[in-house]
């Protein structure tokens, strides 16, 4: 009988980290993650209030999206350019 | 972005863009996409609220006035948007060219305020995209969700995973689309400057419950402040027709119209909702009081007097009281046409009202005759790819098809879908709808494979666009199960009205017209399987839903009684036979008069049944009396005549007479072989070569 290897999966923890980028626009990361998805805002917009919305409870997606468990292989970055 | 790649080993990019970011995407796509470090492909753009044409830049400019970046937008040679969207074209939109990733678009349905109304339109917004979606927000909250329950998160998520459609996000269709314009625009007049302002707000961020729930914390004591009451009322009934809950909607606008009695528009609304409703007697009478309150108020010649003229034409048409529709949107073509003039689109969709109500009287050819008016007036207002122009073909397409007229009708129903396909891209009920009529009117001409193939098509984007439980999903089972049945595959058939049955009865109850259909249409199968009475069962369902929805005098009862006849003959039950289709005939006689195909069509089957009992002589005088109904209404050239002729010859074949027989059978085949109806060739030829033979040889 032919002794096989084993190979030892490494499991990572999730966890989420906000980084830092120059001009700092909000980028939410998972580990392993396989996919880009990328908010882009229009005139007058910029990478945060752009896409948060109104109200006491503001909900933010880009950072929500990345939270999804749809979406536990996607990184999320909301880019900010010179609009104004 | 070149840093990002160098840190991580992305498989895969997906942009989600919000209004002018999304031409910096598609940029992006076409000139900066190659530079990249590593060749990640693009897998998904979505843009929201995103000015695709140079039509409208102007009040997109003005609304971010004194923005520099505006000027390079500007259409004209030089401009950017022009330049962007052609190299788009000749990247993307060639045949033989590749878009590997899925573009979905969605739109604003919400006014940013009254003055401005939305920055974006729709058909600007979703140029270009496969997938489309509105949104009740306005052109800045397009882009911020409230929450995961938002429809749109909920869409955004769909979309980037490429799920099937959820049902909480509602599909709104064009009507429903113009209608919550109007809406909107009615709650800004009721609302602004009171202290129900902030529900404005609410609605425009799309949080119409919120609204609801602020609206219903100020709705006062109905004792001390009615009119507030009333207008807080009606206000609520608003949201529900935004939130499509029309029976809530209905209920509060009554409330409304109960503490505000002599207010039109209350009444107008109400009468509107009812109608949706098909609670057609109520419509009437709110229609009723509205227009006897603005008659007294403004005299015969305003637009609101019109409105409801128009409505009460829709309402009694719908009721099956074409005569009365017909003059109710005379009143309202005569009145428009004065205060609009014979070329405004509100004045075409007159015509076209009178022209449907034309049509379900069974003159075809005046509804042709105003659905043409309808068509040209438009055709010149919006030109050829415009939604609104693509209606109007297809409706002359279903006249056309109705007149036996399928090549033509198949034309017009081919210009329909090309102009959708223009407006709207591939995956869009009205081209679902497009590929759905090409089906039916194939089908008619008796070519029941090309049919099939249509009617697949359609339900390929129908099951795309609307998941597997739709009306819409629904009503093409039926259309395949009614080729399946004329192409004798009966089993296939039940199959498919069964799948019907089981999602219409989920959507609409038993007690719906479009479930009695499928119950009709099992019975139908049944019968010509030879089983009569499980077709009786399926009849006598169908029978008794109408007679709860729409009462007994409507042809569609009427053609419930025929059936049952037709069951009861199946069953050489001759006597009970001619019970019922002396009932269909009595009925449909006091609609529609003598000249209507549905009329003829009893005849000719009380013909059938008295040459079941042997009395032949009778038989023909029934005969004879739908030939010259049918001839009136069609001209000869139409399947029914056809139809007339080949019972004739059969009845005279059976008194003997085999020369008359054979100069009627004559005549059919001609129509048949002219019409290309392959089905009834054979049919009548095999009677002709058997009236000869007998003639030979007596």
């Amino acid at each position: 009988m032919i002794a096989k290897n084993t190979f030892s999966a490494i499991v990572m923890a999730s966890q989420k980290t906000k980084i830092t980028l120059p001009g700092d626009p909000p980028f939410f990361q998972n580990p392993n993650a396989e996919k880009l998805i990328v908010f882009i805002h229009g005139l007058t917009g910029d990478a945060t209030d752009t896409w948060r919305s109104d109200g006491d409870s503001p909900f933010f997606w880009p950072e929500e999206l990345a939270k999804d468990a749809g979406f536990q292989i996607a990184d999320v970055l909301s880019f900010g350019y010179a609009s104004k | 972005m070149n840093q990002l790649l160098e840190m991580k080993p992305y498989q895969s990019l997906s942009f989600i863009a919000h209004s002018l970011g999304g031409l910096v995407v598609r940029e992006f796509i076409l000139s900066r996409h190659k530079h990249l470090i590593t060749a990640v492909p693009v897998i998904s753009v979505i843009t929201l609220g995103t000015p695709n044409l140079g039509s409208g830049l102007a009040k997109f400019a003005s609304y971010f006035c004194g923005n520099i970046q505006m000027d390079d937008l500007k259409p004209g040679r030089e401009g950017f948007l022009d330049s962007l969207n052609e190299r788009w074209r000749e990247r993307f939109l060639q045949p033989e060219s590749e878009q590997t990733f899925r573009f979905s678009a969605g739109y604003e349905i919400a006014p940013v305020n009254k003055l401005m109304g939305r920055i974006v339109e729709k058909d600007s917004a979703v140029y270009f995209a496969q997938q489309t979606q509105g949104f009740l927000k306005d052109h800045a909250h397009i882009a911020k969700p409230y929450g995961e329950s938002d429809p749109l998160f909920l869409w955004m998520r769909q979309q980037l995973l490429r799920k099937a459609p959820d049902p909480r996000v509602p599909l709104y269709d064009d009507a429903e689309v113009k209608r919550f314009e109007e809406i909107i625009d009615e709650l800004q007049n009721e609302l602004k400057g009171t202290d129900l302002e902030e529900a404005l707000n609410l609605i425009s961020q799309g949080k119409l419950d919120a609204a609801l729930t602020l609206l219903s914390e100020n709705e006062g004591n109905e004792d001390e402040q009615i009119l507030k009451t009333a207008k807080t009322r009606f206000a609520k009934a608003q949201v529900y027709a935004l939130k499509l809950d029309y029976k809530n909607a209905l209920q509060y606008f009554e409330k409304a119209v109960q503490l505000a009695p002599e207010n039109p528009l209350y009444q107008n609304e109400a009468g509107v909702m009812a109608n949706t409703l098909e609670k057609y007697d109520k419509a009437i009478e709110y229609y009723e009081k509205a227009l006897a309150s603005d008659l007294k108020t403004f005299g015969p010649d305003h637009a609101n007097v019109a409105t409801y003229w128009n409505n009460l034409g829709m309402a009694w048409n719908a009721k099956g009281q074409h005569d009365k529709a017909i003059s109710y949107h005379e009143k309202g073509l005569a009145s428009g046409l004065q205060t609009l003039g014979p070329e405004h689109p509100k004045v075409a969709i007159r015509w076209n009202n009178l022209g449907l109500a034309w049509k379900d009287k069974g003159k075809l050819d005046k509804a042709i005759e105003y659905y043409e008016k309808a068509l040209e007036s438009d055709l010149k207002t919006f030109g050829p790819d415009h939604p609104q122009v693509a209606v109007y073909w297809n409706n002359l397409g279903e006249v056309c098809r109705e007149k036996g007229q399928y090549d033509v009708a198949i034309e017009y129903y081919e210009k329909a879908l090309a102009s959708d396909l223009k407006s709207f891209g591939g995956s869009h009920p009205n081209v679902a709808r497009g590929w759905n009529n090409l089906g039916a009117a194939w089908d008619a001409k008796g070519e029941f494979d090309k049919a099939i193939g249509y009617y697949e098509k359609a339900q390929e984007v129908n099951l795309k666009t609307f998941g597997p439980e739709h009306p819409c999903v629904a009503a093409t089972w039926n259309n395949l199960g009614a080729v399946w049945h004329a192409k004798g595959q009966h089993d296939q058939a039940i199959e498919y009205f069964e799948r019907t049955l089981v999602s219409d009865l989920k959507t609409f109850g038993p007690n719906h017209p479009n479930v009695a259909r499928v119950w009709n249409n099992l019975g139908l199968a049944w019968k010509e399987k030879g089983k009569y009475d499980q077709a009786i069962e399926n009849y006598e369902k169908a029978l008794a839903s109408d007679l709860k929805s729409l009462g007994p005098e409507h042809p569609q009862v009427a053609t419930y009684w025929n059936n049952l006849g037709s069951a009861w003959k199946g069953k050489g039950k001759h006597d009970k036979a001619i019970e019922y289709y002396e009932k269909a005939l009595a009925s449909d006689l006091k609609t529609f008069g003598p000249e209507h195909p549905n009329v003829a069509t009893y005849w000719n089957n009380l013909g059938e049944a008295w040459k079941g009992k042997g009395k032949h002589d009778k038989s023909i005088e029934y005969y004879e009396k739908a030939l010259a109904s049918d001839l009136k209404t069609f001209g000869p050239k139409h399947p029914d005549v056809a139809r007339d002729w080949n019972n004739l010859g059969v009845a005279w074949e059976a008194k003997g007479d085999y020369d008359k027989a054979i100069g009627y059978f004559e005549k059919a085949l001609v129509v048949v072989k002219k019409m290309g109806l392959a089905h009834r060739v054979a049919l009548v030829e095999n009677n002709l070569a058997e009236a000869r033979r007998k003639k030979g040889g007596g």
